[in-house]
């Protein structure tokens, strides 16, 4: 917790779209360390659902492999909304959607560091 | 099965065997009519192994046969030549080999060793996050060694236990009983009661329940019923029905404590977490922590079929 800028996300909704409870888990922890309001969904339904009942959400951190599908409707909804999204992936980036690669993408497992570094770059 | 061939692939004589596995008689399989039992995909590959075994002076192909009922297998084809005096090839000998159960076998194997990485990166993912949600409130080096190896020893006993899911369904009695026995060193049997159905977990579902059941019992030894002799633990739990899926209700009561609950101490904000949140993301479960005039009570209302999807990701 030395980081300069502690708490730079104070305040914030944060949205995270993440179906491993572990990882999912590390990451709303990191998230509210830095003061963040996390709400977390782990299915495609409960992230559409958290995308249009939440306002403003200032960032979104969504991992492209959900239960054996993908989270591309809900990535949609949120480049829709333009809301600034980071893409976490287990695997090689390159099968991404072409209308994807414009988005900063974090493979997983992830450093605290990288992530840190990715959302700085979005606030 | 055995044939001889002259020029590029033209068959002289084709053995019994071949005959009999692909049902063609010995004009049908003589000259280039043996390529009419090949698999018509790999028709081409035969050609041009056939084009090149001339200059690197060998035969070599893998393809599929079809037997006479139609079916195809996969064999290794290998031809080697015979040369005169002058070192001119004039003849070809060869064999063909069923390795179509090998082939298989390669298959099988190639999808174990993928679902193999994706545990494996799983895996480190979940030892990743457990470090650094031990690292959050740890008040010493030494406190967060003691936490972190706790966590790591609850998520190996886990591991085992899914090792062998296949032949040995987890079950939920299992998985407790696991539990609280590594961690009492056996000594608990008399203030703990275990009760309810053979209830199988699912393997997705598995882990992260063995881990809330860790983080249970780590605090009722440190803090609830569990350590001091005058406490018990009950864990009951049943099935029902809920709009015609399966459900589980498990209760997890601690009774008998004598220390005030002011001074009973919650679960780390990890165990907390896990169960208040991490279980319901992963599970569908709704869970609830209390705590009772005399210990701890929780209560997990879990679905023994996944929400969404089945075990795809283990």
């Amino acid at each position: 917790m030395d980081d300069d800028a502690r708490q730079f996300l104070f305040g914030e909704q944060v949205l995270v779209v993440e179906d491993d409870a572990m990882v999912g888990m590390a990451l709303v922890n990191c998230l509210e360390d830095l003061g963040a309001e996390v709400s977390w969904s782990s299915t495609v339904e409960a992230a559409l659902e958290n995308i249009s009942a939440i306002h403003p959400i200032a960032i979104a951190i969504v991992d492209f492999n959900l239960n054996g599908s993908t989270s591309a409707l809900v990535i949609d909804a949120l480049i829709y909304r333009k809301i600034p999204t980071v893409l976490c992936t287990g695997y090689d980036a390159s099968f991404l959607e072409q209308r994807f690669h414009v988005l900063p993408c974090v493979a997983k497992p992830f450093t605290r560091s990288k992530m840190m570094a990715v959302l700085h770059k979005l606030v | 099965m055995i044939w001889r061939a002259v020029g590029v692939g033209s068959w002289t004589w084709s053995s019994p065997q071949w005959l009999r596995y692909t049902g063609q008689t010995s004009e049908d399989s003589s000259g280039s009519g043996w390529l009419a039992a090949v698999h018509p995909d790999d028709r081409a590959t035969a050609r041009l192994s056939w084009e090149r075994a001339g200059a690197i002076g060998e035969f070599h192909a893998d393809l599929r046969i079809a037997s006479q009922d139609g079916s195809y297998k996969w064999f290794q084809t290998r031809g080697e030549p015979i040369r005169d005096d002058a070192g001119t090839i004039i003849e070809w000998i060869g064999t063909s080999t069923d390795v179509d159960d090998l082939r298989q076998l390669q298959a099988e194997q190639k999808i174990l060793v993928a679902e193999l990485q994706h545990r494996t990166r799983n895996l480190i993912a979940v030892v990743h996050s457990i470090f650094v949600q031990t690292l959050r409130g740890c008040a010493s080096i030494n406190d967060l060694r003691d936490r972190f190896e706790d966590r790591l020893a609850a998520l190996s006993r886990v591991q085992g236990l899914l090792s062998t899911s296949e032949h040995e369904p987890i079950t939920l009695r299992r998985l407790i009983e696991m539990e609280l026995h590594a961690l009492g060193d056996g000594q608990l049997e008399s203030q703990v009661v275990l009760s309810g159905p053979d209830t199988v977990v699912r393997s997705s579902t598995a882990q992260t329940l063995a881990l809330a059941v860790h983080e249970l019992s780590t605090n009722a030894l440190k803090y609830g019923a569990l350590s001091n002799q005058a406490g018990m633990l009950t864990v009951n739990w049943y099935e029902y029905a809920k709009e015609g899926q399966p459900w589980l209700f498990l209760t997890w009561q601690e009774t008998g404590l004598q220390v005030p609950p002011e001074l009973l101490s919650r679960p780390s904000g990890y165990g907390k977490i896990l169960i208040e949140r991490a279980l319901p993301q992963q599970t569908g479960a709704r869970t609830k922590m209390q705590l009772g005039t005399d210990g701890m009570d929780c209560f997990i209302d879990l679905p023994l079929k996944h929400f969404q999807q089945d075990d795809l990701h283990g």
